[in-house]
């Protein structure tokens, strides 16, 4: 008869990991979806303005995103990874992430010069760029307005400082590799 | 035509696609018991603690500049 292996604390914490994986993968096509799609069918804004709707500055918004950065640091102390050793296959994939991870953000820098000069697109008296903190500012104000009340801005911020703690505040415990 | 919508439309998803590809990689890495991109990332910021702090400190820079300046918008 076959023995059924003692689950250990580190087998739990890895399966616990896993499983936190791949639920982000479903929450965040589910949240980019519906955003997507409450966003085409909503009502434009109008230059950004909203009668009323006093939505920024914000204070709670920076403090929800201090407190999400200490607890995605506190996650990685209670729940510690297993330590795994990179392959040079998976050392390469690396490498082409960042340069991935550069492209795109010359991309985004191009945009926010093109924006901060103020460049008509459509000739003289036609439409023109902005620089990127205008249309972030007009999403929190769109989403606070029309869309959610804030709610998806307040998931935003929370997930995006979250994942902050948990990669850059680097001095969590690791599990070492099982030798079996 | 007013192409507002269907342009932020089109941008939320491929943001989200951006999103749902790494974390998907994050998560066959964890199935495969290979390294994760939490992993090397947290590897790279044990290794570079000052350079860490360095993006913290740009991601805390735009969330102010974001949702705590008070001109509009």
């Amino acid at each position: 008869m076959k023995r059924l292996k003692r689950p250990t604390l580190a087998g739990t914490a890895q399966a616990g990991h896993t499983v936190i994986h791949v639920l982000v993968v479903i929450a965040v096509a589910i949240a980019g979806g519906l955003l997507g799609w409450l966003t085409l069918v909503t009502r434009n804004p109008l230059d950004c303005v909203y009668p009323g709707a006093e939505a920024l500055p914000d204070p709670p918004l920076f403090l929800l995103g201090v407190v999400s950065f200490f607890a995605g640091h506190i996650l990685g102390r209670l729940v510690p990874e297993e330590r795994t050793r990179a392959t040079p296959r998976s050392r390469k994939w690396s490498r082409l992430a960042m340069v991935s991870v550069f492209l795109v953000a010359s991309a985004v820098f191009f945009f926010e010069a093109v924006g901060t000069a103020e460049i008509a697109v459509g000739g003289p008296g036609g439409a023109k760029l902005e620089p990127i903190t205008y249309y972030v500012r007009c999403a929190i104000l769109h989403d606070k307005a029309q869309i959610s009340g804030g709610l998806f801005t307040w998931g935003a911020i929370a997930i995006t400082f979250f994942i902050a703690g948990h990669w850059f505040w680097g001095d969590r415990p690791v599990i070492r590799p099982r030798t079996t | 035509m007013d192409t507002y919508a269907v342009g932020m439309a089109a941008v939320v998803w491929f943001v989200t696609f951006i999103a749902v590809f790494v974390t998907g990689i994050d998560a066959i890495s964890a199935i495969r018991h290979r390294p994760t991109v939490s992993q090397q990332i947290g590897e790279w910021a044990y290794r570079n603690p000052w350079l860490a702090r360095g993006v913290v400190g740009v991601l805390f820079t735009l969330l102010a500049h974001f949702v705590l300046n008070p001109l509009h918008p």
